[in-house]
């Protein structure tokens, strides 16, 4: 058959998509990798608690590195070898700096499940790899004010995957800034909203900047002031109060 | 006067306390922004992720609006489409069930909204569920006949089901609508498949030419563009192509798919393993995983292909217990590596029977080869023949099964044809075409 395309006028570039088929486009099966990061910040130090979920397909390429004797099995020796690999290749991954200055991770712990599953033979569920992390950093002595935190997620760079960073409340500094959200939109990844208006977050980065009522432009913001000076009034009026208490009950012993 | 003055610090105190906090109350909840309520309002879904690719943000633009306006069908439509990009930009299948509940959404508001059936047919083509996306495409036809997107959906079906005058005829009404690249690309994919490399690969440009709000779309053409090239021997051309395309989107597992079958034509092996590898860490794709294993069998690396082949295998049988049926792909993989070779018959007929087009008959008639089923492999084979797809390896496939079924001449003829139209088409193929041609040659002497 002779066909001949007639070609129209020129394209008119709209937005509705409906582009290329993708039929062709084959994955060949569940293959995204879930990140989670906590980050805490305080005055001497910061932590996040990371965690890497990984689908079936990946999960079953790691069982391959894991296994290293190729015997089929997973053994205590092989999974804790794997797991401290891992979380070493994580930590190196996360980029962190405070006021621009580069910070190393301490492991303080890590936890791994899925890899041997205890799925019975011939069932219908397939492993899947969750690998827990809590990682912390010292404050460097000579930075005597945290003015910025930047966070940089570089594991598994560009796989699909919902890639959600949450930042916890400080006890000890106020978060004047961030790029990403407070709240913990999956549990952690255990529950993720099915609600089309939660889209699957895509941070892979954080930038966080803190201030004592002194916003990361240097203007002291007002309601800051006021408040802060509210309460050292409060303060300083409960403590005068304090004094007449002590004369009356030195009075008896001066009498 | 103690008393009193107790009375009356303490009541200072408390004012103080309770107006600090009534300022501390206001400060956080009051109506003007705060750092803080900025950093929380921050959710991931309102806003525009660090390095977010243009997806990305149109997502967060929609779902923002939709946060506000619930009711706007139109805005939901929007998301669903914003949706089904990022679900061909990523690969990752789940972005197809939010694209079809914002859909939903859109018809629930109002049943006629033509763009919204046209989403839900496009989800249903994504799954392969092509019955009912012919049947949302129809009631978009229906009610708004001058609809592009919806031609494309229909002839993405036909397509599928091996119907290509079909297909000519919904691109066709699809480029008249709306002369852009997703019309132009489709169009160009069905000229190769029905054998006009040359036209194709001057509408694939045209499309390419004609550009895309999102890179990933171009891409994906200049992909399939290079892989025409490629398959008809221009390695030099296809490999421009390509590196021209990677410059733009460097991670772009199509491009980097196609990059690894170029460097193995070149023999440039370590180039093509590393194009795969790149591929995989983006999406794991059965065809880049197959390939690779391949390369490292070539190379005498065989713990490394084990492990390719093992994923392929261990995958299968996963989508098997979770009811996935005939799989051409992977009846091809198992002919090709001689397992499973009475599996890879049974899976490649229900595919053929449910989508007899040209690859699904070359699977079925290769699975049939490989089965010693000579006859059934030939009358099949003359099924991928019969719309003289410029592709080597079914040209490679028939040469081999009449070379079994003893026509020597017409093996021949195959065999030289598939050298001929790409000599490197399969590192391992190739040297079998050779040799084949070689062991044919020698029957004739003797």
């Amino acid at each position: 058959m002779t066909h001949r395309f007639r070609s129209g006028w020129p394209a008119v570039l709209l937005l509705a998509v409906f582009v290329v088929p993708h039929a062709w486009a084959h994955p060949l099966g569940p293959f995204a990798i879930d990140h989670y990061s906590r980050i805490q910040v305080t005055r001497v130090g910061l932590s996040v608690h990371y965690i890497i979920d990984m689908a079936e397909v990946p999960t079953l390429e790691e069982l391959s590195n894991a296994d290293r004797d190729r015997d089929g099995k997973i053994s205590d020796a092989e999974e804790q070898d794997y797991l401290q690999t891992k979380v070493r290749d994580f930590a190196r991954n996360l980029r962190i700096e405070v006021n621009r200055r580069a910070l190393e991770w301490r492991i303080d712990s890590s936890s791994l499940t899925g890899l041997r599953s205890n799925a019975p033979e011939g069932s219908r569920s397939f492993p899947t790899v969750r690998i827990v992390t809590d990682l912390s950093a010292s404050i460097p002595k000579d930075i005597h004010e945290i003015k910025d935190v930047r966070y940089r997620d570089e594991n598994f760079p560009r796989r699909a995957g919902w890639k959600e960073i949450v930042v916890n409340p400080s006890p000890d500094l106020r978060l004047t800034n961030s790029s990403v959200p407070a709240e913990d939109l999956s549990a952690e990844l255990t529950r993720y909203p099915s609600d089309a208006l939660v889209a699957p977050p895509q941070f892979l980065q954080a930038e966080l900047r803190f201030g004592s009522g002194i916003d990361a432009s240097g203007n002291i913001s007002l309601p800051a002031l006021v408040v802060s000076l509210l309460t050292t009034t409060a303060v300083l009026i409960a403590r005068r109060k304090r004094k007449p208490k002590r004369v009356l009950s030195d009075r008896p012993q001066s009498s | 006067m103690n008393t009193i003055t107790r009375r009356r610090t303490r009541i200072l105190a408390l004012i103080c306390v309770l107006s600090a906090a009534t300022m501390g109350l206001l400060y956080q909840f009051g109506p003007w922004e705060t750092p803080s309520r900025a950093a929380s309002k921050l959710l991931t879904d309102e806003v525009a992720p660090d390095r977010a690719s243009a997806t990305d943000r149109l997502i967060s633009g929609w779902v923002q609006k939709l946060k506000q306006n619930p009711q706007d069908g139109d805005g939901w439509t929007n998301l669903g489409e914003a949706f089904m990009q990022k679900g061909r930009e990523s690969l990752d299948v789940r972005y197809y069930g939010r694209a079809q509940t914002a859909f939903e959404k859109a018809l629930a508001l109002r049943s006629t909204s033509v763009s919204a059936i046209v989403g839900m047919a496009s989800v249903k083509g994504s799954r392969h569920e092509f019955e009912q996306s012919i049947d949302w495409a129809n009631k978009a036809v229906a009610l708004d006949p001058g609809n592009a997107g919806v031609f494309g959906v229909l002839g993405d079906a036909a397509l599928e089901m091996g119907d290509y005058e079909k297909a000519y005829e919904d691109y066709q009404k699809m480029i008249d609508a709306r002369p852009d690249l997703s019309s132009y690309s489709r169009g160009a994919y069905l000229l190769y498949l029905t054998g006009d490399t040359r036209k194709a690969i001057w509408l694939m440009r045209k499309a390419i030419a004609a550009g895309a709000p999102y890179a990933e779309n171009t891409a994906w053409c200049r992909a399939q563009l290079a892989l025409m090239l490629w398959g008809t021997g221009a390695l030099e051309a296809a490999e421009q192509t390509l590196n021209e395309a990677l410059e733009r989107t460097p991670h772009n597992p199509h491009l980097l798919l196609a990059m690894g079958k170029v460097k193995t034509s070149r023999h440039d092996y370590q180039a093509a393993i590393d194009a795969y590898k790149r591929a995989i860490a983006v999406a794991p794709q059965h065809e880049t995983v197959a390939a690779l294993g391949d390369l490292y069998r070539l190379l005498g690396q065989e713990q490394e292909a084990q492990k390719q082949f093992l994923l392929i295998e261990q995958i299968h049988q996963m989508n098997k217990a979770q009811g996935v049926r005939g799989d051409m792909q992977i009846a091809r993989f198992y002919a090709d590596h001689d397992s499973h070779l009475s599996e890879a018959v049974k899976m490649a007929e229900e595919e053929f029977k449910l989508r007899p087009n040209v690859f699904a008959a070359d699977a079925l008639a290769w699975s049939y080869y490989k089965n010693a089923r000579y006859k059934d492999a030939r009358k099949t084979i003359a099924k991928a023949l019969s719309h003289r797809t410029p592709d080597a390896n079914i040209l490679f496939h028939a040469g081999m099964i009449y070379a079994k079924e003893g026509d020597r001449q017409t093996a021949q003829k195959y065999l030289y044809e598939a050298l001929s139209l790409n000599p490197t088409f399969h590192p391992v193929y190739a040297p079998a075409a050779v040799d084949t041609l070689k062991e044919l040659g020698a029957e004739k002497k003797s």
